[in-house]
């Protein structure tokens, strides 16, 4: 319960925001579909990784000069330098530049950025991204329905730049709204102080309106209403250039740790970049002057000449960080390592026991099941059921139910976690075992069951597919057959950690057999359950195709693990383990049971022996 | 002791086959005793129940342990040398 609390803290907070104003529903609403929009991106972009666009994107970027001219030329047409710098993000989270190109990139945009403050200043004008976006969204959801892998691809980053624009379109609104009641005018300081004061402001503004342009504007208005003065914003324009670091960072968030490094670049170059500026004031001022009598710029038109400052200091910013590109990168990559993933690593088998192999085999066993362990968290996440809860056997009987919601879990990262270190590990020990001839059929079969059991979880990434999207199918029919494999998975996932336990059942030969029997009656293209809803029309014949696959991976599930828990969880002492493999009963005779007790359910009473 | 239990003794010590075969005997006798002692278990659990869903499972269990049970007894059987 307390888990859920800082969600619920977070609803309650958003809630109240909603009911109290409306320009927060539609701030809150534009960062929900901004990003949104971040994740459609990647999404898309990762469609392309290893194909053309790695190749385009290398050409326009191989060179520090080129991704700052990509940068530059990118801003000054979107007119968003948040935007770049989330798309750059986006394309280095999926690994199609790299972090030099990224900062070179993140360069160029601040400098374009500075485009904005010309057309404001200039000519008033200002390109409206919201614009782009709903023929961005339409274009974007139509290609991502198309089946190429490219097309798709490319819908995603089409719908994804269509939630951005729109995401920003949002947050402007409803911050320009709010932006109305601020009045610069009260704040005019003279000095030093008001140089800080106004850099803070400026910070403030952009942070909370997400949007350096927004403040520009705020700015250029109220100078040339004579609100504030010259100084106080230069002063702003800094502040709004480094809180406008801010969009990034926040997209930062879904990015991996690529994303995250040119993020926290983004921040340096805007930080230091404001630092300079604020330090040599005086001095980019009477640069400042020069240059406007240089471009012929009126001595009393304050609005052009903040555009120049805007754009000047960005540029002495971009010339005095470029040498230190490389080291920046050395310095990101030092600082910031990605966080080291939880590998699952022996429990029970070390070195010291490999001139034991008695010892030693027995250690193996433990492993297996500390690897059955892994296996059933894996499996029980891929079965929507909380592996905890499974273990313990609660709330069994909601397995007839379908999940509330389904979604897919990355059963290739958890493998590369949780199963490959211990499988490898467990395989490694076995080969270097000095066995004898007896031992050496142990160590082949204790082999045999980590096989099994990777075997058995590969068979469950691959029904996880149609598990996801049948589980809340609306045919109630297959739905049903779903559940079905999904309930009988759990509960074999179940009674197998009861097994594996030290609380289990004096008679495992019994438990097994009772298990195998179970799945092969409840094999429904064995028990004609798969014809007859294909015949009665409850299905259609292309699910009918994915539910008999689906059928056959689970049964081969089931089939891998039972083998593995004969292996591991039966009696390991040679000579009990040599009377239970001879108590099993084979194919046949278990068919016969499952015959005798389905077609006559009192064989039991007058069975006796 | 009699003549003919104690020269069993000594041929089983010697022999490891005959060791292990006494080893198996035994404990499939175990097993077979446990196993016997829970088909009762079983068939009293049967009788019980009334939910016919439950019962069918009880069933299976029952059949499957009774038919292992068959097993066990003529590996006991060819143990003792009677077939």
């Amino acid at each position: 319960m307390t888990r859920h609390l800082p969600l619920a803290l977070v609803f309650l907070i958003l809630g109240y925001g909603f009911a109290a104003s409306s320009d927060f529903t539609e701030i809150a609403a534009g960062v929900a579909i901004f990003l949104f929009g971040m994740m459609s991106l990647e999404e898309g972009f990762k469609a392309f990784t290893g194909g053309t666009l790695e190749r385009l994107l290398q050409k326009s970027t191989d060179r520090l000069w080129k991704s700052l001219g990509f940068g530059l030329v990118a801003t000054t047409i979107t007119q968003s330098s948040s935007l770049v710098s989330v798309i750059t993000i986006s394309f280095l989270s999926a690994g199609l530049l790299g972090l030099a190109q990224g900062i070179g990139i993140i360069f160029g945009a601040n400098l374009g950025s500075t485009t904005g403050a010309w057309l404001v200043a200039g000519f008033g004008l200002k390109v409206n991204i919201a614009a782009y976006a709903m023929p961005m969204l339409v274009f974007g959801v139509v290609l991502a329905f198309n089946k190429s892998k490219t097309l798709k691809g490319l819908g995603y980053v089409l719908a994804g730049l269509g939630f951005l624009f729109l995401g920003i379109h949002y947050m402007k609104e409803g911050f320009e709204s709010f932006g109305q009641t601020i009045d610069l005018s009260e704040y005019a300081v003279p000095g030093l102080a008001g140089l800080l004061l106004f850099t803070l402001i400026g910070i403030f503004a952009t942070v909370v309106m997400q949007s350096s342009h927004a403040t520009l504007v705020l700015i250029i208005t109220a100078l040339a209403a004579g609100q504030i003065t010259y100084e106080n914003a230069l002063a702003l324009s800094i502040g709004a250039n480094v809180g406008t670091t801010i969009t990034a960072l926040i997209g930062a968030i879904t990015a991996n740790i690529a994303g995250r490094r040119l993020a926290a670049a983004h921040l340096i170059f805007n930080l230091t970049t404001g630092l300079v500026a604020l330090i040599f004031i005086g001095q980019f001022v009477a640069a400042v002057e020069v240059g406007a009598e240089w471009l012929g710029i009126r001595a009393d038109n304050h609005t052009l000449k903040l555009a120049l400052f805007h754009s000047m200091f960005n540029l002495v910013g971009i010339l005095l960080m470029l040498p230190f590109t490389g080291r920046l990168v050395v310095a990101l990559e030092t600082w910031l390592k990605p966080k080291p993933a939880i590998v699952s690593m022996p429990k029970f088998i070390n070195d010291n026991m490999i001139t034991m192999p008695e010892a030693a085999l027995e250690a193996v066993r433990k492993e297996i099941r500390h690897l059955y362990g892994n296996v059933f968290d894996v499996m029980a996440l891929v079965l929507h059921a909380d592996p905890i809860r499974l273990r313990r056997g609660e709330s069994l009987e909601l397995l007839a139910n379908p999940p509330e919601r389904t979604r897919a879990i990355d059963v290739d990262d958890y493998y590369q976690r949780r199963i490959k270190p211990l499988y490898g590990a467990i395989l490694d020990f076995i080969t270097r075992l000095p066995t004898n001839d007896d031992q050496s059929r142990q160590a082949f079969a204790l082999r045999a069951a980590c096989h099994q059991l990777v075997e058995a979880l590969k068979d469950c990434k691959h029904l996880q597919k149609n598990l996801v999207r049948y589980l809340a199918s609306p045919n109630a029919a297959l739905r049903g057959q779903y559940v079905a494999i999904r309930r009988d998975l759990a509960l074999l996932l179940h009674e197998l950690h009861v097994m594996s336990s030290d609380e289990a059942d004096a008679n495992p030969t019994l438990t097994l057999d009772v298990l195998r029997a179970r799945g092969e009656e409840h094999d429904i293209v064995l028990n004609g359950t798969l014809d007859q809803l294909i015949r009665a029309k409850r299905i259609g014949p292309e699910a009918a195709t994915s539910l008999m696959n689906d059928n056959g991976y689970a049964h081969d599930i089931a089939r891998n693990l039972l083998a593995m828990a004969r292996t591991t969880f039966s009696p390991f002492e040679a000579t009990t383990h040599e009377i239970t493999r001879e108590l099993h009963l084979d194919k046949h005779e278990l068919e016969a049971v499952i015959a005798s007790t389905t077609h006559n359910p009192d064989s039991s009473e007058t069975g006796k022996s | 002791m009699k003549f003919s239990k104690l020269t069993e003794k000594l041929g089983d010590l010697l022999s490891a086959d005959r060791r292990h075969q006494k080893e198996k005997k035994d404990k499939l006798k175990e097993l077979l005793r446990k196993m016997k002692k829970q088909q009762k278990e079983l068939e009293s659990e049967l009788a019980a129940e009334q939910d016919s869903e439950t019962r069918a499972g009880i069933e299976m269990k029952l059949q499957i342990l009774i038919e292992q049970r068959k097993k066990g007894l003529r590996l006991r059987r060819e143990l003792n040398g009677k077939h």
